[in-house]
Formats: C-alpha cells, structure tokens, sequence
C-alpha cells in the first residue's frame, strides 16, 4: 500500500500508456486498444476542467465571504453562469438571446487589445539598436505587403514583404521548429527516465 | 422574446462600452462585464464537458463497458485531491493524461518536426534566384540554430555565426510584429454602434468619455496652475 | 519637501496620448465605416491554390474542416463565404463534409458551426449522408490524433445527439477515406503538423497573419498544401467565388489602420530619437 503512494508509481502509471503508443505507433499493433487509450486522455482532460471549475469557484467564493477587494463582482459571475447553464439544458430560447446579445457583444468588446495594440505601438515600439531597426523594418514592409493601398503605392512593398515572409523567416521558422521538436524528444527521455515530473504537481 | 430583437444593438453597444471602458480606468462597469464573460464562458465550457462526458462516459459505462468505467473511476479519483488522506490517488489519473498527451505530441514530432524540415530545395537548380533564396534559408536555419546552443563556447567563427542568426531573427520576428500592424481594426465593433439605437448609446459614451478626459486633464494641470500662480 | 513634477502641456500627459491615439482609431475606423472606399485587390497565389485544392476533391471524395473561430466571427461573416465554397462542391461534384472542431479555446468554435449549418444554403443535401457536424470535442491535440487514428473513435454522437452507427456518412468510415483535411487555427498549428502530417493527405490551413508567418516552415517544406494567409485571404478567396460579405467590407479598413499603424511606430522612433539627442546635447 505504501508503494502506491510513492512517487514512483505515479511515474510506471506514465510510462505505460506512453510506451505502449508509441509502440503502437510503430508497429500497428492493438490499434483498438490504442485508440481506447488516446479516448481516455480526452475524457481525462474534461474531468480537469471540472477539477479547475470547481477549484475556481471555491476561490471565488471564499473570497465573497471573507468580503475580500471586488470581490463582490463574484456574485455576477455565479448568477450569470447558473443562468446560462439552465437555459442551455432548459429554455433554448434563453441560450440563443444570451449567445447572441450578451455573449457577442462581451466576445467584442472584450478585445481591447485592438487599442492595446496601438498605444503598444505608440510607446512599445522603439528601437534601442540596430537590431530593433532591422526588426521594425522587417514588420513595416511585411505589413505594407498585405495591404492593398501600399502594395498598389509602390510594387516593391509586396515583393520585399513578400520575400522577407518566405526566406528569411522560413529559415527560422523551420529552425525553431527543429528545436522544439528535438525539444519534445529530449523531454521525452527525460520523462521517461523520471528527471521530469511537472505533471505530478512539483 | 420577439420584443428583444429591438433592443439588439442597445445592449451590444452598451456591453461594447462598458467593455472598453477599461481602457480609461478600471470601473464597475468592466469589471462587473468581465465578470459576466468568465461566467457566461464558464458555462459554456462546462456544458460542453458534461456533455461530452455523458455522451463518451456515462452512457457507454452504464451499458457495461468495462473500460469506459475504468477511465470514470480514474476521473473520479481526481476529485480526490480535496481529501488530505487520499491526495494521492489524484495523481494517478494526471499521470495516465501526461502519458497518454506526451505520446500523441512525440510520435509525430519527428516526421513533421524535424525531419520534414530538413527538406530544401535545390542550389543548382534552373532557376538562379531560387537558388539563392534556398542558400538563404539553409544559412539562416544553420545560424539559428546555432546561435541556441549554448553550451559550447563562443569562439570568434560561432559568435560570428549566432550573430548572422540573430540578424535573421529580427527580420523573422518583425513579420509576426508585422502582422499586428495590420491585423487590428475596430470596425466591426463599431459597426454595431452605428446601427440605430446603437447610436445613442455610443454618443451617451463619448459624452462621458470627452467629460470625463476634460476633467483629468485639468485634475493634473492644476497642482502646476497653483504652483505657478 | 520633495517636488511632484506634472506635466507642463496637456498632451505631454501619458493618458492623454493614450486618449488621443484611442480616438484617432476610432474617428479612423468610423470615417471609413460611414464612407467605405473600396480599393482593388491583387490575388495572390496561396488564395488561388487554396480555393484549387478544395475544388480538386474527387467527386463523391470527404473533406474534414476543423474550425477554429468564436461565434464572434459569425457575425463579421468571416466564414459564411468558405463554407459555402465547401456546400457548393457537395452540391456540384458529391463531396462529402464532415465538420469537426478541437478548439482549444472551448465549444464557441462548436456554437460557430452550427450557426454557419443554420444560415447556408443546403438545398439537396442530406444531415447525416452529404454532410456532418460533429460538434466541439474537448482534447485539442487528442482529438486530432484521434482523428489521425480512427475517425470513428473521435466520439460516439454527434452534435445533435445522433449516434455515429446511425449516420450514413459515418458507418464504415475510416480515417484513410478523407481525401483532404482543412483547418482554421487560432493557435500554432504544431499539433496540427504532427497529428496530420504523417498521414499523408492534402492539408489546408487558415489563420491570421502572424500563424501564417510562423507555418513558413511547413508551408516550404509542402506539409502544407495551401493556406489563406489572414483576413486578406478570406477576401481574396470572396473574390475569386464571387461572395462578397462584410469581410470584405471590414477588410478595407486595413488600407487606413495600417498605414496610421505604420506611421505611430515611424513618428514613436523619430520622436524618441529626438528626444535621446536633446538629452545628450541638455
């Protein structure tokens, strides 16, 4: 009994169904089985998502009742979310009115980084040197290339933007790509030979 | 619920104004808003996974499936993270999910990660400007990747080379900065305030909004008005 | 006592600049709202390839389009054109569609695709043996890969609560019958390259302009067959099908808000290095 609340078993609980796709992978062997597996993972996950909710709104409440700061917009957070999710199972015409005239609305508003964006523009984007030049450069023509008044202004934004899209930026976009992926694998061996173990929680 | 379709643009204005509100200062207002997204958000969330838990779960588990109830057993046992004395059938379930997440991104890492990326094109080929551009971008996945290792030592030839690769990056990263240059535009936000009665919402807001940036500018210019009188 | 410096100008207050940059987009984007201008638009060649590879499908072949969009995009009409592209080939040569979404960010890529099933013109098409929706499933990159594996374990109903076994289009359908894949990307489209990539098949992708820039690498090494590269590329495709919709519309604002975008990081620099020489020189 002891042994399952070691570390260790967790970490054989990992290694199984790891090594076991992979090795289905490979060989093409027990492919329903495989699949069973994979369908575990996905149910796995949605049972996270309630463990986070459910952890979220204890926080929530918690704080509503100690009368922490703005603590008080909890309560519109609780009676928005019971509301939505009675009218989702039992009133549809509730759910379509919320979708279409609460919901959308917040979707658009709640993008304010399409002003963020500009006073990030405004005081973010000064160059220190000259590899912030090259980089501000860089953004200017490939931005101009995707607009149709520049590019009809003047052919070269297209072509510089354009060009700088598909070399320099393939060359290390496929670098970056290399290393994440080797990345992965390293990550892999490191797992599997138990240095990793963020998923256990620390 | 025919009446509401009236009101329509009202409240998307309204909620639109209320939201970018915090742009001038955090208030009630986005804050009783962004409240209202995380709830409206939440449920949505939560209806899609019970759902799909009951549809891939509980039906197939009632019905006798015997490994639909071993992986409802194991998210349950999730739920005993609360339990100070079983906290550790909690991890078990995070184990088999790590196990199962890290092999579906590892097996097709390498095809398509690495190995796939490993293709270039011709430097002899027909065409001279293809060719130079294929020489373009090897060097600059070379000099890239060389300028992330870091555990050998710089000399003068790989300092030289990760220099070459940190001039390939700018010009990499400034088309993803590009692309905020010309991916934001609030039109279709505004779109809306347009639309009658939208409009009366919108014009209430910036009345606030041109009310409200008159009285902090002279909130901050009278200190130094006093100070000089 | 120490001295509380304040501005001196009114606009040399940070919040103010912060103020007028807001209402120079706003006035920008209201201008252009109230008074559109339409500008020619080349079409460039992703567009064109992308468009081609949908209307490449065998006759009678099956295409999986994940999607990837809020709801929100519902109402800027971003995807009603694309779909239709997709109907049109069901309608005209029998391809078959099945919609799908792994959204990481939640079932409102779910909500998107039944309003676009709600809205589009299925006249002579059947649920269930010319099309499917199979609704958001929760996963992201274990859908796909369940999806790369058996398309019939993804899950065991669709959206509507029909089970798989029922629906005609699904019974005896394996993953290696799709002819093309398609799918719209909000995130990096890593996951997509690994689960989809080693099977082979005709991949298209969507997304905005930065995930375009970052998919160079599979875009060159022809993982990728073809893409739309952003907003520009939903309305060169409206172009080339002859469906016009409010993205294009919104799209004309591009030719205002990026120049203006363009001229805030070029007058910032001037202004800054302006401001560095007085200082050196003070």
């Amino acid at each position: 009994m002891s042994f399952l609340k070691e570390k260790e078993f967790a970490i054989i609980l990992f290694v199984i169904p790891l090594l076991f796709l992979l090795f289905n992978y490979y060989t093409g062997i027990e492919n329903a089985a495989a699949s069973e597996l994979i369908g575990w993972g996905s149910i796995l996950w949605n049972f996270s998502m309630l463990i986070g909710t459910y952890t979220m709104f204890k926080y929530l409440a918690t704080n509503l009742v100690q009368r922490k700061k703005d603590s008080e917009y909890s309560i519109i957070l609780f009676v928005s979310f019971f509301s939505y999710l009675y009218c989702m199972y039992a009133y549809p015409a509730g759910y379509d009115f919320i979708l279409s005239s609460l919901q959308t609305p917040l979707g658009f508003g709640l993008l304010v980084s399409q002003f963020t964006t500009y006073t990030l523009l405004f005081r973010g984007a000064r160059t220190r040197n000259w590899l912030g030049v090259l980089l501000l450069i860089s953004a200017i023509f490939y931005a101009l290339s995707m607009i149709p008044i520049a590019t009809r202004t003047w052919v070269g934004f297209q072509i510089i933007g354009t060009w700088i899209n598909n070399v320099p930026n393939a060359g290390v976009m496929r670098a970056i790509t290399i290393g994440m992926g080797v990345g992965l694998v390293a990550t892999l061996v490191r797992e599997l030979t138990g240095k990793e173990t963020h998923y256990l929680g620390g | 619920m025919e009446f509401l379709i009236g009101f329509f643009t009202v409240y998307f204005a309204a909620i639109i104004l209320m939201c970018w509100s915090v742009l001038i200062k955090s208030n009630p207002f986005s804050k009783a808003m962004s409240n209202l997204s995380l709830g409206l958000m939440l449920a949505f969330w939560l209806k899609g996974c019970i759902d799909a838990l009951i549809k891939d779960v509980l039906i197939p588990a009632s019905q006798g499936n015997l490994a639909r109830l071993t992986v409802l057993i194991l998210g349950l046992l999730m739920f005993l993270r609360f339990s100070k004395a079983l906290t550790f059938t909690s991890k078990w379930p995070l184990a088999v999910l790590a196990g199962v997440g890290t092999a579906i991104a590892t097996k097709g890492a390498i095809p398509s990660m690495v190995l796939a990326q490993l293709k270039i094109g011709s430097f002899a080929g027909p065409n001279i400007v293809d060719n130079i551009n294929n020489i373009i971008i090897w060097g600059g996945c070379v000099a890239t990747l060389i300028y992330f290792i870091f555990s050998i030592e710089r000399g003068p030839v790989l300092g030289a080379i990760s220099r070459v690769g940190q001039v390939f990056m700018m010009l990499s990263f400034g088309t993803v900065f590009g692309a905020l240059l010309t991916g934001t535009n609030v039109m279709a936000s505004l779109a809306f305030m347009f639309g009658e009665p939208g409009r009366y919402v919108a014009a209430i807001g910036a009345v606030i909004f041109v009310a409200y940036v008159i009285i902090d500018i002279r909130k901050k210019l009278a200190p130094v008005e006093k100070a000089t009188a | 006592m120490s001295e509380v410096k304040m501005a001196e100008k009114w606009y040399q207050s940070a919040a103010t600049q912060e103020y007028l940059v807001y209402f120079s987009v706003i006035l920008l984007s209201s201008v252009l709202l109230l008074s559109p201008v339409a500008f020619p638009l080349d079409i460039t060649q992703s567009t064109i390839d992308f468009v081609q590879a949908i209307r490449s499908i065998p006759d009678g072949g099956i295409m999986l389009w994940d999607e990837s969009n809020f709801v929100t995009g519902y109402y800027t009409q971003n995807q009603i054109a694309l779909y239709r592209l997709f109907f049109d080939q069901a309608k005209q040569r029998g391809v078959k569609i099945i919609f799908i979404s792994s959204c990481v960010d939640g079932p409102m890529a779910g909500a998107m695709i039944n309003k676009q099933l709600e809205i589009q013109d299925t006249t002579g098409l059947t649920y269930g043996v010319d099309y499917v929706n199979l609704g958001w499933l929760p996963g992201f990159e274990i859908v796909l890969s369940a999806i790369a594996k058996d398309i019939q374990t993804v899950t065991s109903a669709d959206a509507y609560g029909t089970s798989i076994s029922e629906i005609p289009l699904m019974q005896g359908l394996k993953t290696e019958d799709i002819d093309l894949f398609a799918f719209n990307c909000g995130v990096s489209c890593d996951p997509w390259m690994r689960q989809w990539v080693p099977l082979h098949k005709p991949l298209l992708m969507t997304g905005g302009y930065s995930l375009i820039a970052q998919a160079q690498g599979y875009i060159q090494a022809g993982s990728i067959t073809a893409y739309l590269n952003g907003s520009r590329g939903y309305v060169e495709m409206e172009r080339i099908t002859g469906y016009m919709t409010m993205q294009t519309a919104l799209f004309e604002a591009t030719n205002i808000m990026g120049p203006f975008s363009v001229l805030l990081v070029i007058l910032t620099n001037v202004w800054y290095m302006l401001r560095k020489r007085r200082k050196r020189e003070a």
